[in-house]
């Protein structure tokens, strides 16, 4: 059995040597033959193979791949004996080391100290090699939870991920010890295969056998191998643990170049062999029933966690192409924001298009324009702003959420701070600098520091924090997407003073935001039944009320976005006419009105054509459509109508459109494209318009093509919702 | 079933050994580690034949008792999660397989050359009493004493020799070979000279002698390391408390184990052995587990239906005795019924539906010293999990509420607020004055209140925290409104006499328990009408008064529920919504 065994191996070994010698990588280069040149040279000590390479082998040999990841410590061996019959000659110099010397001293010396066949004479093939190998799982598929990994997997090779809690100290760890024997003066090999081992204290050469003489032996730490190693600890990520459960944890080995790769703290990806611990002595005599387990770590990746890097998975990539073909993706994702919070889906809709974000552009002369959108929530306390805040947070791989107040000194932006050991200056980055290419969002805008208000307009512009303190001058980047969130000046929106004295911010810093809403907490008897509603429904059935839809995953959502975000839109030459103008008849109307609470200006135009491109990333279009800037140009008057909701009222114009948007949400949210025309009354009469506004408006958006009207009963057939 | 083969109760691991060889010897035996058949076994034993009420419970009392690798019952909650474990599960001896399961050590020695051996693997749990356990709810030990007293170990006596005598061939083996490794015997026989007759002297001795059987053990916090064999994960949950059914193991056959820390080079000392030596902390190998609830802990009989005037006349009397308490504040006594009743019975996005805080005002240094303890101990008589937190500066500025990972001995540390579902906490704010909070006070604070508000504790794993649920009855005593610990009724507390405590009997506390634990897991609906009732008075509630928000909202609904559970109705009729809002309306007026 034994025999047959050896001849597998021997097979296996032919098979890795071809693999070796004859894998072409995607340019044709002989891959692990360069590696191997490089390892002669002495510029590298690893060879990693790839499992995936293995794969992609023209030669593939599935029954061979599979044995590799089922046993795969043995497999290194025999790739090493592969690499050992493979190994080129150096095409560089390059110094000899201790290590040479002593190797060309034993070969010189072989011959004579060839006295048969004795094993512990041989000098290991371990003690000449330079390289360390390392098989490396294929970074297909989802890597393994540390829970997952069970006794099956025992020997075999595996992917997990996990954070490093502990990490100790490199050591040596003694790979071949190598005696001198003080009577025959023969070196002797001893190879060293677990952590701890049993020195030899006689001489096992022939000569002292056969005389007797117990000769001493006498370890040379010299010229013995030494590997470097370290091990640590892994623990499952917070999101891998099922609810009520405590994280597992799981120890792992790092040898040779892999050591120093990783710290606590680290969100790690390893691909590594499941062992059980070869218990030495008297653990091992004493039933060895149970076995603690360790991964034998093969290669070491650290976790990205930004948009850009997010990689998406296999079946992620095929919702997402589902996804976006289904015509009704923006508002199936925005209501799919923070789905237990009732109402303001323009708000979501905004928050989404934050998410997603607009291409950032350089322009020629090196002038950087934003793409990150910026957007203040204002209201009443206790309409769920920080709950969005927080949500959002939770949805965007990187995020940070913070108060105006901060709670460390570092603030909001940076600070030069003394390091209490060294005392050197140092700089801190504060949450927003913290926040680079994420969203950083801002609960209490208004309570903020002033040095941080006064630093926040360069970061919502320029996107960078300048530090010029103590010594200091630099710039950090900040290109985040500011999320504020901010009380109105007395606690309470106060209805009898205007907008501008109700919100607390000068206009320079308003102005940054592309988008601002105003949330009111309005005595509506509408919104108090429908809350009424909610709560019994929610004591009564132990659930949330149907949404009427299922909302996406906040994973689901995290990869369409991400996925959208490679998209960079540009406006076509046709469109531009129509912004321009769109743009100047705002502001011609601007002039004509005399409200002093208007603040458009050019950097309207650019907030219209960032909300446009970032309609445009959501649909995976390169070019930005007509309905995307009308879509824009919609949800910028619906802000400007959640501030100037109380003027709307009276001038009769506003309360056309007001009437429409009622009755388009209506109809959005009961998912119907008719509407009956004493439906519609109803509704508009509940928020205080007359019959007469209603019959006005149906006219005009019917003569815009908007919907049908019944001409007996005047019911409403929406043409597009 | 007729002549079993092994006392199922003396020698468990007989019957699983057999049962296994039985089922090895049929044809398609495939060694998965997937149970065989011996679960049923003892599932028809314990259950079907009700034989459970024999076997012994174990704890810190009855472990002087127990004989190691019997069957005992275990009622504690999961503290840790200790991870899972690989042991040899099946090995072939000659060609016969065999099993380790349910054991910490082989029954014969495991040979090397042995060529077929299955690794399967368990599950380690960290099980401790439940804190804030009240006394009442231990069952009397006697049966189990009387029971155990007699059972003479005749045949492990044995055993334990051959044992013995292994470990002086491995003394001998070691020193051969010139390691100066000593066995650990000596470190656990306080400095006995460890000379291998001695050693065997000394072990026998110490079996002779009962008492000494575990003498590491704390008598009254027995904690004990469960082995959780084939049952899903997703079964056993942090917090929860359970009765385990399974071998104990506490012998002192795995502290050899020990002498592989003389290792030079061991890198992490987080070894479970280390931390949780067996001689303290015994082993269970848990066969069968089921959860508790608070009626499983009544150990007077069960009662039969709650009857609805039988639960009424019940509550008349829990309201009086709670009314005497409070010093004839029969309106305080009211919300005291509520919140003695509220349990979180959903958790809705944020909001854990069914929680009911309780914040008595108005009260002084004094009073709360007088009502407070006799609160306090009323409350231990009625409720099977009560704590007491003095909330003062320093208290909050030192305590770890929360529990934490060390990550240096791989272990969760565990925290006051790391609690059983269902405990309830008085906390005693009146005790705290103006000061500095540190860092750690601050990070408490905010435990407490998120505690209050969401009923979640966040656990400290240094890199990460992440969130539990909690269920946890809050009461809160203050001078005025806390606004650290924002109670979901704040009461101020008026009482009228400091009145003498009264004489409650036995019988009425057992009845008073078991009304407690059975009405609160009653159901509960409301009817479409009273739906709408409910819904209109909301609104104008909300209509008159702005500030009422949904916080208000649930909280009546809240009331509302426990209101009829109290009564033992499952519906909410108009009259105890009435009763509800009349509550409502005197609390707002004491408010004033």
């Amino acid at each position: 059995m034994s025999m047959a065994k050896g001849l597998d191996f021997s097979t296996d070994k032919v098979l890795a040597k071809e693999f070796l010698s004859n894998f072409a990588d995607a340019i044709g280069e002989a891959k692990y033959m360069n590696i191997l040149q490089e390892v002669a040279n002495r510029k590298i000590r690893a060879v990693q193979i790839d499992l995936e390479d293995l794969f992609n082998y023209k030669d593939l040999d599935e029954e061979f791949l599979r044995r590799i990841t089922e046993n795969t410590r043995r497999y290194i061996g025999i790739f090493a004996e592969a690499i050992d019959e493979l190994m080129p000659e150096p095409t560089e110099a390059f110094t000899d080391d201790d290590h040479d010397i002593l190797m060309t001293q034993r070969s010189d010396e072989g011959p004579e100290n060839m006295d048969g066949s004795d094993p512990l004479q041989k000098m290991p093939p371990e003690i000449k090699r330079y390289f360390e190998v390392y098989i490396r799982a294929s970074s297909k598929g989802r890597p393994y939870t540390i829970r997952e990994v069970k006794a099956s997997y025992i020997g075999q090779l595996v992917r997990i991920s996990g954070i490093v809690t502990r990490c100790s100290d490199v050591k040596p760890l003694m790979q071949v010890a190598v005696y001198t024997c003080e009577d025959c003066g023969f070196e002797i090999y001893q190879e060293v295969t677990a952590r701890v081992f049993m020195p030899l204290f006689e001489c096992p050469s022939k000569r002292c056998v056969t005389n007797k003489t117990k000769g001493n032996l006498i370890l040379q730490l010299r010229a013995s191998k030494f590997l470097k190693f370290q091990e640590a600890k892994i623990q499952e990520l917070a999101e891998h643990v099922p609810k009520g459960h405590i994280p597992r944890t799981m120890t792992v080995h790092l040898r040779g170049e892999l050591t120093r790769k990783v710290a606590p703290g680290d969100v790690i990806e390893l691909s590594g062999i499941f062992l059980p611990i070869p218990y030495t002595g008297f653990r091992a005599m004493r039933a060895g029933l149970v076995a603690d387990t360790y991964l034998e770590a093969m290669s070491v990746t650290h976790f990205k966690k930004k948009y850009e890097e997010y990689e998406l998975r296999g079946d992620e990539e095929e919702q997402i192409a589902r996804l976006a073909e289904d015509g009704d993706i923006y508002n199936k994702l925005s209501r799919s924001l923070a789905p237990e919070i009732f109402g303001h889906e323009d708000i979501k809709k905004a928050l989404l298009l934050l998410l997603v974000g607009a291409p950032h552009r350089k322009l020629k002369d090196g002038m950087k324009i934003r793409g990150d959108l910026h957007i203040c929530l204002m209201g009443d306390p206790g309409v769920a702003k920080s709950q969005l805040l927080k949500h959002i947070i939770n949805v965007a791989p990187r995020g940070v959420y913070t108060t105006g107040k901060g709670s460390s000194g570092v603030g909001l932006t940076a600070a030069v701070q003394k390091d209490p050991v060294t005392n050197e200056m140092v700089l801190e980055g504060g949450a927003l600098v913290l926040a680079d290419m994420g969203i950083c969002a801002i609960d209490e805008f208004d309570k903020m520091d002033e040095s941080d208000r006064t630093a926040i307009h360069e970061v919502m512009e320029q996107q960078t924090v300048s530090i010029a303190k103590a010594g200091i001058t630099t710039s950090l980047n900040a290109r985040t997407a500011v999320l504020a969130a901010a009380n109105p000046a007395w606690g309470r929106y106060d209805l009898r003073r205007t907008p501008a004295e109700n919100i607390n911010l000068p206009p320079a810093l308003l102005s940054r935001f592309d988008l601002l809403w105003l949330i009111l907490d309005r005595a509506d008897l509408d919104s108090d039944l429908e809350l009424a509603r909610h709560v019994v429904y929610v004591h009564q059935n132990k659930e949330s009320p149907a949404l009427g839809f299922t909302p996406l995953d906040p994973s689901v959502l995290r990869a369409y976005i991400s996925a959208a975000r490679r998209v960079s839109p540009c406006v076509p030459r046709e469109l531009e006419e129509y912004v321009a103008s769109a743009y100047s008849s705002i502001r011609q109307e601007e002039a004509k009105s005399n409200t002093p609470h208007s603040y458009t200006t050019v950097r309207t135009l650019l907030s219209i054509l960032r909300i446009s491109a970032a309609l445009a990333r959501l649909r995976f279009s390169d070019t930005v459509a007509q309905s995307d800037v009308d879509e824009a140009l919609r949800l910028m008057q619906m802000s400007k109508f959640s501030l100037y909701s109380d003027e709307r009222q009276k001038s009769g114009l506003d309360a056309i459109s007001d009437i429409y948007s009622i009755l388009r949400d209506e109809a959005a949210r009961t998912n119907r494209m008719d509407v009956s025309y004493a439906h519609a009354l109803n509704w508009i009469s509940r928020k205080g318009y007359s019959e007469a506004q209603l019959k006005e408006c149906l006219e005009e958006y019917a003569a815009l093509n908007v919907w049908q009207i019944h001409p007996h009963t005047f019911d409403i057939r929406f043409i597009d919702a | 079933m007729v002549g079993l083969p092994y006392d199922l109760v003396a020698n468990p691991l007989g019957a699983v050994r057999s049962t296994f060889e039985k089922a090895a010897a049929s044809s398609g035996f495939d060694p998965n580690g997937k149970d065989w058949g011996v679960l049923d076994l003892f599932r028809h034993f314990l259950f079907d034949q009700g034989r459970l009420s024999q076997v012994p419970i174990l704890n810190g009392e009855t472990i002087r008792w127990i004989q190691p690798k019997t069957l005992v019952r275990f009622r504690a909650m999961v503290q840790d999660m200790l991870g899972n474990e690989f042991y040899v599960g099946a090995y072939q001896d000659g060609s016969v397989w065999r099993t380790n399961k349910f054991t910490d050590v082989s029954q014969f020695r495991l040979d090397d050359s042995s060529p077929h051996t299955q690794v399967w693997e368990r599950r380690l749990l960290y099980c401790v009493p439940v804190p804030g356990q009240n006394s009442w709810t231990e069952p009397s030990s006697e049966s189990v004493v009387n029971h155990c007293k007699d059972f003479i170990p005749q045949q492990r006596e044995k055993r334990r020799r051959m044992d013995d005598e292994a470990i002086d061939d491995m003394n001998m083996l070691v020193s051969d070979n010139g390691f100066q490794v000593s066995p650990s015997v000596k470190k656990k026989e306080d400095g006995r000279p460890s000379t291998s007759s001695q050693t065997r002297d000394s072990l026998s001795e110490g079996y002779c002698s009962n008492t000494s059987i575990a003498p590491g053990i704390d008598k009254d916090f027995l904690s004990c390391l469960v082995k959780i064999y084939d049952s899903p994960e997703s079964d056993l949950k942090l917090n929860d408390v359970f009765e385990f059914i399974g071998v104990l193991t506490l012998d002192s056959e795995l502290n050899e184990d020990k002498d592989d820390h003389d290792e030079p080079d061991n890198g992490f000392c987080d070894d479970v052995m280390e931390h949780l030596p067996p001689i303290k902390v015994p082993r269970l190998h848990c066969l069968i587990h089921r959860k508790l609830a608070a009626p499983d802990f009544l150990c007077g009989s069960p009662m039969m239906e709650p009857k609805p005037h039988f639960v009424r006349e019940m509550r008349e009397v829990l309201l009086r005795h709670l009314t005497v308490v409070l010093g004839n504040d029969g309106i305080a006594a009211h919300f005291m019924l509520l919140h003695l009743l509220s349990r979180v019975h959903a958790r809705v996005d944020t909001v854990a539906v069914g929680k009911l805080s309780l914040n008595l005002t108005c009260f002084s240094k004094e009073s709360a010293a007088l009502f407070g303890s006799r609160l306090s101990l009323a409350l231990k008589t009625l409720l099977p999990f009560t704590h007491c937190i003095p909330l003062t500066l320093e208290y909050l500025n030192s305590v770890s509420l929360a529990p934490k990972k060390d990550y240096e001995t791989n272990r969760l540390v565990t925290g006051v607020l790391q609690l059983a579902e269902g405990s309830h906490i008085i906390i005693d704010e009146t005790q705290l004055e103006a000061g500095t909070l540190n860092s750690v006070g601050m990070e408490n604070a905010r435990l407490l209140r998120n505690l209050l508000e969401l009923q979640r504790v966040e656990y400290d794993f240094k890199y990460y925290k992440m969130e539990m649920a909690a269920d946890v009855q809050l009461l809160i005593f203050s001078e005025a409104k806390s606004n650290i610990l924002p109670a979901d009724i704040v009461m101020p507390f008026q009482p009228s006499s400091v009145g003498s405590s009264e004489v409650v009997t036995a019988e009425a506390l057992e009845a008073w328990r078991w009304y407690l634990a059975t009405v609160k897991s009653l159901p509960h609906s409301i009817e479409s009408e009273m739906q709408k009732v409910v819904e209109n008075d909301l609104v104008a509630a909300r209509q008159t008064d702005r500030s009422i928000g949904s916080h208000d909202f649930n909280r009546w609904l809240t009331m509302g529920r426990l209101m009829s559970l109290s009564f033992g109705e499952t519906c909410l009729s108009l009259e105890h919504w009435q009763m509800v809002k009349e509550l409502e309306r005197l609390r707002r007026e004491r408010l004033k």
